[in-house]
């Protein structure tokens, strides 16, 4: 394995392979997380994956950073070469998406600049798996990968001031949902009606509470899948959660 | 109840150390940007311990702030300079005082581009995503963990009463930084520092004067320097606030507690954490300069100035500092 480990701030290391998007690497990456979670150590604030990075967040006075790199090292080390079968995880998510000429602001534009009819479109866009490289940019966005070549198509020069919540756009090689209300230069191509993005909420005094990954229903290497759904299913989805719809969608 | 916010000023949010587990979620750690300002505030009202995400305190950017007690409260303000009032009688800064139920507290001014923390001594019931009391208004989160505060907004405080038993103000160790025509923040090198063509040293005699496109996210910062970039494109990776960024074509970014946690623009510098609170007294206008240190520089001055602090705060308080981290 090619790597190199360096500072980004004082108090995180980070390992950096080879600058590349791969669903190889990114497993590697994310095996390495579970491993060095498993260590237990208090002086561990988080570990965070990116797509060709892994960086540990620590708290300084707690750990020699040292010793992190060498345990960090040993632990790559021991797992380059073997893709331990049980980390591998082969969730399918579905979602629901309406391609509908209202919710798909870009429609256009895409076709314009893919040459493509919007309905190839529509079709090469759902028969795609996507792979969840990682979550970042805005709470509860995923990165994915696995679009296909010729629905590649360059951002807006203009972005838009406001993009509703659910819709799902194109920027380059990358397909994703906007898990919330926010200005955007993603080309629009329909919307879903689930809500993605839910967040702890306590009122109370207690301070310190850690968030559970699980409280997200997608996580990183899940596979999305987008059914497409018509207008009326899309009113008849609204408020049905991410993990509601798959029941539904495994009945169906 | 405990405190009505009669008058909000520009921009007052309900804040504490941040969320500091959930960057692989995608969502930013906000949180206080001058750390030992924000447990000083806290020591003044009997608030030492700091484990998770501490105790709210109000931060406050702006003059035209007003709230009254509905209970009697200990409280104390710390960070900028400015003209604060309970009942119309002037109070400073760094001291701990006692409002009786019904009394008035005004911000009426803070140094331009300030920031004040009040801290209020009792249990805060308010609203807390992912454990912490933060605002981050870019983000859909509930009540005021998700918003600026609002006028006639009530928050609920109860409170404890027990006597804060310390010397009466502060040390001079901890008074405000004075507004200053120019500020330097030290820089260790980011991993992407070899992408542009610049000798590193001609970062160095630069000021960069900071714009108006600036917010809660990060700094935009104006540069004459157009430097050429060895590459166009690097991969989203992660950023921590203090990360100064530069895009390809634009002008250098310097990342806020409230910024994204993913960023695919070159990573330049990270500022160290020892210099991090000057960013909650810099703003729009204000002109910075950038100085390299190496990495053991960087935990030689967080050092340093954290055994300044905790000797500061031995000899003014009678419990010890606990569980403060300076992490960003």
């Amino acid at each position: 394995m090619n790597y190199r480990i360096y500072s980004l701030s004082e108090n995180s290391l980070v390992v950096q392979l080879p600058p590349e998007i791969s669903e190889s690497q990114i497993r590697f990456l994310f095996q390495l997380k579970s491993a060095i979670n498993k260590l237990n150590w208090r002086a561990i604030v988080e570990v965070m994956v990116t797509f060709h990075e892994l960086s540990i967040l620590f708290d300084i006075t707690a750990i020699d950073i040292d010793e992190l790199k060498e345990e960090v090292v040993r632990m790559i080390e021991d797992q380059s070469g073997e893709l331990s079968e049980d980390a591998v995880d082969c969730r399918e998510i579905f979602i629901p998406v309406c391609y509908e000429e209202e919710m798909a602001l870009d429609k256009d534009r895409l076709v314009r600049k893919t040459g493509l009819s919007f309905s190839d479109i529509v079709e090469l866009h759902q028969n795609s798996s996507y792979l969840v490289y990682m979550m970042g940019f805005l709470p509860g966005f995923m990165y994915l990968g696995g679009l296909n070549q010729k629905l590649f198509c360059p951002r807006l020069e203009v972005p838009r001031p406001k993009i509703e919540v659910g819709s799902i756009g194109i920027a380059d090689d990358q397909t994703g949902i906007y898990p919330m209300e926010s200005p955007g230069g993603w080309n629009i191509l329909g919307r879903t009606p689930l809500t993605l993005f839910q967040y702890h909420q306590s009122r109370g005094t207690r301070n310190g509470a850690t968030p559970s990954p699980d409280a997200h229903f997608v996580r990183p290497l899940d596979i999305i899948k987008f059914t497409p759904i018509t207008r009326q299913q899309y009113d008849e989805l609204q408020n049905v959660s991410i993990g509601e719809f798959q029941l539904i969608h495994s009945k169906a | 109840m405990s405190i009505k916010l009669s008058k909000v000023g520009f921009h007052t949010l309900v804040m504490d150390q941040g969320r500091k587990h959930t960057r692989s979620l995608g969502i930013p750690t906000s949180g206080v940007i001058d750390l030992f300002q924000y447990w000083w505030a806290n020591g003044l009202v009997g608030n030492f311990d700091f484990s998770g995400s501490g105790p709210p305190v109000l931060e406050i950017i702006s003059g035209g702030v007003e709230m009254r007690f509905l209970h009697p409260h200990q409280f104390a303000l710390t960070g900028s300079r400015g003209e604060f009032t309970l009942d119309g009688n002037r109070i400073s800064t760094h001291t701990t005082y006692f409002a009786q139920k019904g009394q008035v507290l005004e911000i009426r001014s803070i140094t331009r581009n300030g920031t004040v923390y009040l801290a209020i001594d009792g249990q805060w019931k308010v609203d807390r995503t992912y454990g912490s009391a933060s605002a981050d208004i870019l983000s859909p989160f509930p009540g005021t963990s998700g918003s600026l505060l609002r006028k006639n907004t009530l928050i609920d405080i109860e409170p404890t009463m027990q006597y804060i038993s310390h010397k009466r103000g502060s040390p001079e160790y901890v008074e405000p930084m004075a507004p200053a025509d120019q500020y330097t923040l030290r820089l260790t090198a980011g991993p992407e520092l070899s992408m542009i063509n610049i000798p590193k040293n001609q970062l160095l005699d630069r000021c960069f004067t900071i714009t108006r496109a600036s917010n809660k996210m990060g700094l935009r910062l104006d540069s004459e320097l157009k430097p050429e970039f060895q590459q166009s494109k690097m991969i989203s990776s992660i950023v921590v606030p203090g990360t100064l960024q530069w895009p390809v074509g634009g002008n250098p970014i310097l990342l806020l507690p409230n910024c994204q946690t993913t960023g695919g623009y070159p990573r330049i510098g990270v500022v160290v954490d020892a210099d991090m609170w000057k960013l909650a007294y810099i703003g729009a206008g204000d002109r910075i300069k950038f100085k390299w240190v190496t990495r053991d520089e960087a935990l030689y001055l967080r050092k340093y100035q954290l055994g300044q602090f905790i000797q500061a705060w031995n000899q003014t308080f009678k419990q010890p500092l606990r569980h403060h981290l300076l992490l960003y």
